[in-house]
């Protein structure tokens, strides 16, 4: 599928690739012809880049069997102001990663066919290409051992299904993510 | 107390709270399924140190609210597939929280979603240990608990599950669109019956059974699959019982035909609830 969401937001943000400026998110006020959330970031210098108004939307991947978890988590993210890509498997995951990527932010679920959420993972940290990624794993496997493999296979945060919209932005905070 | 009742009550409420802000009544006693109430139910597996599996059931005006709210459109538009999707998450979260307090190791299956019709859809293999009922605004919200069987080899090394019986009934078995087999049956029982040899069936081909008691008797009205289709016979498993009186007949024919009453019982008692893939 590997299809970006039907979840509109209009939230520009105004950075080079926003793994490379995760920390240096400033958020400032909406201007007049932003509409929805809008949050902008400074316009960052690199070297080889363009310095004017080239926006870059921060790219979120979802990673989910479940349709109703795609569209759960999709929304809060895109009312933050991310631009969500869908994927419904690892594997298909993969192929946005090397089709649309890079992509800041992949929220990853444990348990999905074809490849799991794990296999994924070590899969994403295996390429250096994507080591800035921030992965967050969301799962309903609740055992703290599963936690820390996914953890050691390189997530960088877990999130456990149910969630809040308030649990997923202070997940988002702690990686810097967070846009409101 | 039956097996997790409490970890299930506080598990399915706040899943409920958590993801629709609904709120979930305990009942102690519980209707039954209404008659031509169209529900959906989503279940998911356990496998390992501790197996079977947590069913989750409600009625589609309730599926439809939960979709509406999870993929935040409006109660006139979620799809049938969103409505599923929707059980199914319900069922795989409440199934996942459940996982941390069973013996471990134990793994999770993706969740399966069937629709049923004034009916419990069947797991086979599996007994009901906890049955937990919720009012939702008025709305009925089952969620089971069952564990799988512990398969004892019979004389003859054959697996048995559940007791065979032989009966006189007419039988109908419609695959799509087309009438298959007419005639009588070789076997029956609570998961399923065996027919004479039908050819040109394909295995797991889904298909409608009509049993017919007597020249114009009470009919038996199932949905199944077929799961064997050779030399030996065309085998169906049962997947939903299709109204109250199918389960009724089906159970009446079966204790009629059969030695051990009792078992017959328990075997109708204990094995309510989703019926695996073949």
């Amino acid at each position: 599928m590997c299809a970006e969401s039907t979840v509109s937001s209009s939230a520009i943000l105004a950075c080079g690739p926003s793994h490379e400026s995760r920390d240096r998110l400033k958020p400032r006020p909406r201007t007049a012809d932003a509409q929805g959330s809008g949050y902008s970031l400074s316009v960052l210098e690199r070297p080889g880049r363009r310095s004017d108004a080239q926006e870059v939307r921060v790219r979120a991947l979802v990673v989910d069997d479940s349709r109703a978890i795609r569209s759960i988590i999709g929304r809060i993210l895109s009312e933050s102001g991310f631009e969500v890509t869908e994927a419904t498997h690892g594997g298909e995951a993969l192929e946005c990663l090397r089709s649309a990527g890079p992509f800041d932010l992949a929220m990853v679920d444990w348990n999905m066919p074809e490849m799991n959420g794990y296999e994924l993972v070590s899969a994403v940290r295996a390429n250096p290409d994507w080591a800035s990624m921030r992965i967050v794993m969301v799962t309903t496997e609740t055992e703290m051992a599963q936690v820390s493999r996914a953890l050691e296979a390189g997530a960088d945060e877990y999130v456990m299904k149910p969630f809040t919209r308030e649990i997923l932005h202070a997940k988002l905070e702690l990686l810097g993510l967070s846009m409101g | 107390m039956s097996y997790l009742e409490q970890e299930i009550i506080q598990v399915t409420r706040t899943v409920w709270e958590t993801v629709l802000g609904l709120e979930l009544d305990r009942l102690e006693t519980h209707p039954v399924v209404r008659d031509g109430e169209r529900t959906i139910a989503g279940s998911v597996r356990f496998s390992g140190a501790w197996n079977g599996a947590l069913a989750l059931q409600c009625p589609r005006s309730l599926a439809r609210r939960a979709a509406a709210t999870m993929f935040g459109v409006s109660l006139t538009e979620p799809a049938q597939s969103e409505m599923q999707d929707a059980v199914g998450e319900l069922a795989n979260m409440t199934g996942g929280n459940l996982k941390s307090v069973l013996p471990e190791p134990c793994r999770l299956s993706l969740p399966s979603v069937v629709e049923a019709i004034d009916s419990v859809p069947l797991i086979a293999g599996m007994e009901l240990i906890t049955e937990i009922a919720f009012d939702c605004g008025g709305e009925l919200v089952l969620v089971r608990l069952l564990r799988e069987e512990t398969k004892v080899e019979g004389p003859h090394k054959e697996i048995r599950e559940f007791t065979r019986v032989h009966a006189e009934v007419g039988v109908e078995v419609i695959v799509g669109a087309q009438v298959i087999c007419t005639g009588h049956l070789v076997n029956l029982s609570l998961n399923g019956m065996l027919l004479l040899p039908v050819r040109g069936v394909e295995i797991g081909s889904p298909c409608q059974v009509t049993l017919v008691l007597g020249s114009d008797g009470p009919a038996i009205r199932a949905n199944g699959r077929v799961v064997r289709a050779g030399d030996d016979g065309l085998g169906v498993s049962f997947e939903e019982l299709v109204g109250v009186e199918s389960l009724e007949h089906l159970r009446n024919l079966i204790r009629y035909n059969g030695t051990d009453v009792r078992r017959i019982d328990g075997e109708f008692e204990c094995h309510l609830g989703l019926r695996s893939e073949p």
